[in-house]
């Protein structure tokens, strides 16, 4: 088995005064499609801005692709391909949805020609952007949005790809093409990690999920297994 | 070609002001000119943090306070140049900005806006109780330059007039190069530019050391041009709120907006508020809230763009 691609090691963090994890243990795999599921709380957001650097990290380790995380800057982990797509995707406002794709490009040292490769690459994934080339990227329906988040987070080269709220709000048409999307990224050999709080869409979709409680990994394994597991079906599918 | 345009026109503007100074030999319009540079350093370099970074920052009076202050020890203390204690003014208020940022940038909004806004009042009382250095309340007597009165005036307004120049190019090297564009995003939204990866909290300490030091240099000069400071008038919150007002009259955010809106403010002093001495203080205030109620993106929304092609407001910046 390779060594995993993130390995987090009873990770804490919060906010302040406030911890929100207490200890998460998730190893990734190199190309594995991994779905973060948990109720409203549980800390799925706060352990992705933990990731991304954004939260501050109290204990535990964070290793990405062989380095120790703990600690360094948001930047560096974006340049070493630690992307993270935002919950709401924040998207610049008065920029046109090709400078927000470039932007996500901004860390690397890309000639014109590789950065237009890359602009088609994105187009070819998601052809409603390409139509939408010049338009400002806030001025566009709500999946389009998430669909230029995912593409900016894509020109920035991701060995790991975090997307936080997949479908949030979005259309179950436009949430299907995300997905269908996912897949053709994963292909690609970029491993996903996907927070999404639809839990039967997100086991349909994923290898493997992780379920947070209260700042912990209870419950990890493999998706269908889980869909399966009394327990998430309890809590998180409805059924008794 | 737009975007050699603005400062294409700032400079103009600056030289015809000078001309129009210089050559017509009047001490009134010298004076309003030497004041209309000061005006103009001071809002084009509030403009880098509160402008582009949108990081509203009250410390401008601090920076010309402390560059006021440095200014005058070395000359009057130390016997120091005055040209090299003008630039002394500057180098202590990079310095303040420096350990500023160090302090207070990972503060947003109004809570940054505040923690700015007492520096100020901090540097005041302490101007205020030195007294074996700043000779507190009595304030600093300056050494007058061994040259005649009017020659002493037309210096000062083309010392005042270069610092300004200089802050204009470096607002507009600013906006074109990469600290630009990191300013932009970081005005936009924070968190996002932080997950693509952009050094926010380096490009908005650079910002603030970079609007800190026409502020310091333009203290210093202002020392020597007035030849006696105190604190009230070294650290006068003014200096603080007038840049802002300056910057929002002219359009926050870009490079020609703080020259124009200088310009502009220096005109509504001049007409408005001499017949108006005893509300000139509520005059302020009134100007300050139609200008956020009417002009957000101030006067060069009001007159015909084709005249004067300005970028518009919401460009966040260029992508590199």
């Amino acid at each position: 088995m390779n060594a995993p691609l993130l390995s987090v090691v009873q990770a804490q963090g919060g906010y302040g005064d406030v911890q929100v994890l207490w200890g998460v243990d998730m190893k990734i795999r190199q190309g594995e499609l991994i779905a973060l599921i948990g109720s409203n709380g549980a800390g799925k957001s706060t352990l992705l801005r933990l990731l991304s650097g954004l939260v501050r990290q109290t204990g535990g380790q964070i290793w990405f692709a062989g380095d120790d995380l703990s600690g360094t800057s948001a930047r560096r982990r974006v340049a070493s391909g630690l992307i993270h797509v935002p919950e709401g995707r924040r998207l610049f406002a008065g920029l046109s949805v090709r400078d927000n794709l470039l932007l996500g490009a901004h860390l690397r040292q890309a000639s014109r020609a590789e950065l237009a490769a890359d602009l088609d690459r994105v187009a070819a994934l998601f052809p409603r952007l390409a139509e939408r080339w010049r338009q400002d990227a806030t001025t566009m329906s709500g999946g389009e949005q998430q669909m230029c988040a995912i593409a900016r987070g894509l020109m920035g080269r991701p060995r790991l790809l975090m997307i936080d709220e997949l479908s949030l709000g979005l259309a179950p048409k436009v949430v299907d093409q995300l997905l269908d999307a996912l897949d053709a990224i994963r292909r690609t050999g970029v491993t996903l990690l996907v927070v999404e709080q639809d839990v039967a869409v997100a086991l349909a979709c994923a290898d493997r999920a992780f379920v947070l409680d209260h700042g912990r990994v209870t419950i990890a394994g493999d998706a269908s297994a889980l869909a399966d597991d009394p327990r998430i079906r309890a809590s998180y599918l409805g059924e008794d | 070609m737009r975007g050699l345009l603005l400062p294409l026109l700032s400079g103009v503007a600056l030289l015809a002001a000078a001309a129009f100074a210089t050559l017509a030999g009047d001490a009134y319009a010298l004076r309003l000119a030497t004041t209309l540079c000061l005006y103009i350093g001071l809002a084009s370099s509030w403009n880098v943090i509160g402008g582009f970074a949108g990081y509203p920052s009250f410390a401008t009076a601090a920076f010309f306070g402390i560059g006021a202050y440095a200014g005058s020890v070395l000359q009057a203390g130390y016997g120091v140049a005055a040209p090299l204690a003008w630039l002394s003014g500057g180098i202590v208020a990079a310095l303040l900005a420096a350990g500023l940022g160090y302090c207070i940038l990972h503060l947003r909004g109004h809570y940054f806006a505040i923690a700015s806004l007492v520096v100020a009042d901090v540097l005041r009382e302490v101007a205020n109780s030195w007294i074996s250095l700043t000779n507190g309340g009595m304030g600093i007597s300056l050494p007058l330059l061994s040259i005649g009165v009017e020659d002493q005036a037309r210096l000062y307004f083309w010392v005042f007039g270069a610092v300004a120049a200089l802050s204009v190019a470096a607002a507009w090297l600013v906006d074109r190069g990469r600290l630009g564009f990191a300013l932009r995003c970081v005005e936009q939204n924070e968190t996002a530019a932080l997950m693509l990866g952009v050094d926010t909290r380096r490009a908005k300490r650079a910002a603030l050391v970079l609007s800190s030091l026409a502020p310091g240099i333009m203290g210093a000069v202002y020392a020597s041009w007035v030849s006696y400071i105190d604190p009230t008038d070294a650290f006068d919150v003014l200096l603080s709120v007038k840049p802002i007002i300056m910057a929002l009259l002219g359009g926050v955010g870009t490079v020609a907006g703080p020259v124009f809106g200088a310009a502009a403010f220096l005109a509504l002093e001049e007409l408005f508020w001499r017949n108006l001495l005893e509300l000139h203080e509520g005059a302020l205030g009134l100007l300050v809230v139609l200008l956020v109620l009417f002009l957000p993106g101030g006067i060069r929304l009001v007159r015909p763009r084709r005249l004067l092609a300005f970028r518009p407001l919401a460009k966040p910046g260029r992508t590199p």
